[in-house]
């Protein structure tokens, strides 16, 4: 259903309806404070799209994408299965994250960049991560900066020193106008293990079927 | 009009009850098969099953932890009211089932009411053959509509709303027209009154009454409002004043404002943003345990869509009509003065009976989720067990059920259909009710649930869009589901 379509039109990949060999989930939580477009960001990865009237998120949302990728040199198709906890931000409802991070295997923690108190926000998230991946869990951390179509670099100096001092892949992002998104997932797509994928079920239902009819 | 109703419900209901199989579901109250009047039926009765246990008032209000708020639930009404025998003058009008069915004694009632030399008198129909122009604008008398909302009362087409509503709209207005003696009986009758939907033109009045913010005695009344809107208006200005503003709550309200209904033109006019801010602005800092927390910008709507509409002429629409020009035009800002004061209190009367799911850790959501798990698995047991097996748990959708009263799940119109029985079910309609409906909600979808997977699961309870075609039937007969599980479940709720 959430195929890549032809309107799709920045993506990069395949506009046909690939049938992937193999396939993987990954379950992504995004996490920050209020209103810096975390469920604008994930609109804009899972149906291209941006809607400046969209209601706050409340508790969080659910949001799948299934996405192809093709390996250059074997022409391999691979399917990753996003499933995407976008949580609410507020203060209130802090207590459950942890629900939705528990399973995670990649955590996009998001600020405004026009707004530097989203990034102590941000810092507070890392850490509860961090401690959490302290305890045997390995939860990739990745920030991002939201909102550069508005940001003129007013805070690019202390971004940047606490980036530098935080160590984590960082990216600059707009979900308005969709800059810098495709680099960012494709950056957590590019660090996905290997291991993790298994045959496709696509791959599987094709089998099936051509048993059942031969003709066709 | 009222009697075809009636009679639907009634087969819509047996349908469910045939479909979902419980065989005893109405015996457990003796009542026969009176489904969806079941409610009127028994009111008062010895079952009250309608009525707040003793146990849900007390556990009310545990967390009321702020000074500045006004002491909740302490109505003026006696609690032994709330128990007591009181059949209500309706019932005894031969009203036995359904309601509205206007046999004989009914119609003597009805006659009565019409035939008094004080009442209004019933237009001819004939006179308005052709259709006049649509009148959108603010009513001739919105003065003396804000002064005494019920000068309404001898400005009504009483023919026209008869037309629409039939015998209940001529109930309504008999009891706000009696001279009130007994303010709690009064309440009483227009409680099991609005249990089936209030007509528009008396929402507002109904409202607020039921809220037990706008007296239903006369000679109170107009002080009354007069008072708490002055009162209103001074916090204003206390708290906007020297820029004191607390900018953490400004900073986020400011933010949901503007993406709250925002696709309704009405609610995308900065004047009413800016009031619906001011509104919860007051409210959270006179509130500190719970603040302002997402989630409460929705509740505001339907109380500001209400009174707004008390004010404008019939043809006026807030979910289509632009208010740009309106908004210029005189009237506008006392208008807007008086809604935003009322909703201001309102909101307060509303958000007491429920303050404890917006403190911190949110104890009261996690409380009704908890009893709408429980309800749940008596009612429908391997559905509880579906849900469970594919790993998904209750809070992962029926938080934001909780949160927004279900306001995200319907339309707004909807909501206020919806609100029109929570309200005659106050104080605990938003609470424990509350958890019944949500449950009937989701026994709705139960057999096509039954065939999903976790993620096909989540994606279809968290998608508002399977009730775009719902219209007031549909949350009635919703409501009446939740009637039922209620009379039968009430005891299994736990408030700790
Ligand atoms: N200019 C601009 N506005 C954005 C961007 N992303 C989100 N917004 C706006 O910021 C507000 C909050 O966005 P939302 O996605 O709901 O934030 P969330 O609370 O973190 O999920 C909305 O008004 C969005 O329209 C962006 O990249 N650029
Ligand atoms: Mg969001």
């Amino acid at each position: 259903m959430a195929r890549p379509s032809v309107q799709n039109k920045r993506s990069s990949q395949s506009l046909f309806t690939p049938i992937a060999s193999k396939e993987a989930d990954l379950k992504i939580v995004l996490l920050g404070e209020s209103a810096v477009g975390k469920s604008s960001l994930v609109t804009r990865f899972a149906s291209n799209a941006f809607d400046a009237d969209k209601e706050s998120t409340i508790g969080a949302a659910f949001i799948v994408k299934k996405y192809y990728v093709t390996d250059p040199e074997t022409n391999e198709v691979k399917l990753i299965n996003f499933q995407i906890w976008d949580t609410a931000g507020q203060e209130r409802y802090q207590s459950l994250a942890p629900m939705y991070y528990r399973n995670a295997s990649v955590a996009i923690i998001v600020f405004d960049l026009t707004d530097i108190s989203s990034l102590t926000k941000a810092e507070f998230w890392i850490a509860e991560l961090e401690a959490y991946n302290r305890e045997e869990h390995k939860i990739q951390i990745l920030l991002v900066g939201n909102k550069s179509d508005l940001s003129k670099n007013e805070n690019d100096n202390q971004i940047s020193e606490t980036v530098e001092r935080l160590k984590v892949p960082y990216f600059k992002t707009s979900a308005k106008e969709g800059t810098g998104v495709d680099e960012l997932f494709k950056y957590i797509v590019d660090s996905i293990d290997d291991g993790i994928f298994v045959e496709s079920r696509e791959t599987l239902d094709l089998d099936q079927k051509s048993k059942k009819s031969s003709c066709c | 009009m009222g009697r075809r109703k009636g009679y639907q419900k009634i087969t819509e209901m047996s349908q469910v009850d045939h479909k979902s199989n419980k065989g005893g579901l109405m015996q457990a109250n003796g009542s026969g098969s009176l489904p969806f009047f079941f409610k009127s039926l028994t009111n008062g009765s010895s079952n009250s099953v309608d009525r707040p246990s003793i146990d849900s008032r007390r556990s009310s209000h545990r967390w009321d932890s702020e000074t500045s708020s006004p002491k909740p639930m302490k109505f003026q009404d006696d609690d032994e009211d709330w128990d007591d025998d009181i059949l209500s003058d309706l019932t005894i009008k031969g009203e036995k089932f359904p309601p509205f069915r206007g046999d004989d004694d009914t119609t003597k009632y009805l006659n009565s009411i019409v035939n008094q030399p004080d009442s209004i008198s019933v237009k001819e129909p004939t006179v308005e053959l052709q259709k006049s122009p649509l009148n959108k604008s603010i009513r001739k008398n919105f003065k003396s509509l804000i002064k005494d909302p019920l000068s309404l009362l001898s400005d009504l087409d009483l023919a026209e709303e008869k037309k629409i509503y039939g015998v209940k709209f001529e109930k309504f207005y008999s009891i706000l027209q009696d001279e009130q003696t007994n303010e709690e009986q009064e309440l009483n009758k227009l409680q099991n009154l609005s249990w089936n939907g209030i007509p528009k033109r008396l929402r507002m009045i109904i409202w607020q009454m039921l809220l037990r913010y706008m007296p239903i005695n006369n000679s109170r009344r107009v002080a009354q409002l007069e008072r708490k809107r002055q009162e209103y208006q001074q916090s204003l200005s206390e708290m906007f004043k020297d820029s004191k503003k607390d900018n953490n709550v400004w900073h986020q309200i400011s933010i949901d404002i503007p993406r709250t209904n925002a696709h309704v033109k009405f609610f995308s006019n900065t004047k009413i943003q800016d009031s619906m801010s001011r509104i919860l602005y007051i409210w959270a800092i006179r509130h500190p345990a719970s603040g302002y927390v997402q989630g409460i910008n929705d509740l505001v709507t339907p109380f500001f869509h209400v009174f707004f509409e008390n004010y404008m002429e019939n043809d006026f629409n807030v979910q289509e009509d632009d208010i740009e020009e309106l908004s210029q035009s005189t009237g506008f800002e006392d208008i807007l003065k008086a809604v935003e004061a009322d909703t201001f209190w309102c909101l307060t009367k509303l958000l007491d009976t429920i303050q404890d799911n917006y403190i911190h850790e949110q104890p009261g959501i996690h409380r009704q989720i908890s009893n709408l798990v429980k309800i749940s698995e008596k009612v429908d047991n391997a559905l509880t067990e579906h849900l469970e097996e594919h790993g998904l748990q209750f809070i992962q959708f029926a938080f934001r059920w909780m949160n927004c009263l279900l306001m995200r799940e319907f339309r707004l119109e909807l909501v206020i259909r919806m609100w029109d029985t929570y309200l005659s079910e106050f104080p605990q309609g938003f609470k424990d009710f509350h958890v019944f409906v949500c449950c009937a909600f989701l026994m709705k979808f139960s057999e096509e649930l039954k065939e999903m997977e976790f993620q096909d699961l989540i994606m279809f309870l968290q998608d508002n869009s399977k009730t775009s075609h719902w219209n007031d039937k549909d949350i009635e007969l919703l409501l009446s589901e939740a009637f039922i599980w209620q009379s039968l479940y009430k005891n299994q709720l736990t408030y700790t």
